[in-house]
């Protein structure tokens, strides 16, 4: 297991309920794709807040991700909605 | 010349194109982008990754001068709670061929929105809030 702080942003800070927390990653969880499955099995709200994973984007160590990079070594991951305000 | 902010405050946009003027090149294309909102929004949130949206910013200005011969370039980006209908992004440039001010401006305000880590909450009369 491995420690992980999952930053939220947009809708899914009130979705969640929280803005960050911190997760003790099973081995299985190698990419940004296996966190969000991951996620989405402990139960609500995370079941449904991302449950339109096709829209979820992230940023890794604060660097964009794609959704099948590694985890490998990461201690933040944010996942957040699309993005832009106009 | 790149200026990149992300900031809570507003800017004076006739302000930033007359520094973008200083350069003395024949062009200054501006843009500015407001949040317009319904008449129930009493104030707009804009959430923002603090660590992401500066370099984003920055990286989109040095991809324009990548394409266009640009002597300045200026984006400002704002965060935090904003009154509907009030400035939130400022993009300029100066550049020596007017078509080229032009296409640069349309390009930056187009990346910024589709790539700049920002969101937008409506926060309602009846205190509500809904995200767009």
């Amino acid at each position: 297991m491995a420690a992980l702080e999952i930053l939220y942003y947009g809708r899914l800070r009130d979705e969640i309920g929280r803005d960050r927390e911190l997760v003790d990653l099973p081995s299985h969880v190698l990419t940004v794709d296996d966190l969000v499955a991951w996620l989405r099995t402990r139960g609500e709200p995370h079941a449904t807040a991302l449950a339109d994973s096709g829209g979820l984007r992230a940023a890794v160590a604060g660097e964009w991700a794609e959704r099948g990079d590694s985890l490998f070594g990461a201690v933040e991951v944010a996942l957040f909605p699309p993005v832009g305000v106009l | 010349m790149i200026d990149v902010r992300v900031q809570s405050a507003d800017f004076d946009p006739g302000g930033q194109l007359a520094r973008l003027g200083e350069l003395k090149k024949t062009a200054v294309a501006g843009f500015v982008g407001r949040l317009e909102a319904g008449e129930d929004v009493t104030k707009i949130l804009v959430d923002h990754h603090a660590g992401l949206a500066r370099p984003e910013l920055q990286r989109i200005a040095r991809e324009a001068g990548e394409r266009w011969p640009l002597a300045g370039i200026i984006l400002i980006h704002r965060h935090g709670r904003i009154e509907p209908c009030g400035r939130v992004l400022l993009v300029g440039v100066a550049a020596s061929d007017v078509d080229q001010a032009g296409a640069a401006c349309a390009w930056l305000v187009a990346q910024v929105r589709a790539r700049a880590p920002f969101w937008r909450k409506d926060l309602l009369a009846d205190g509500t809030g809904r995200w767009r």
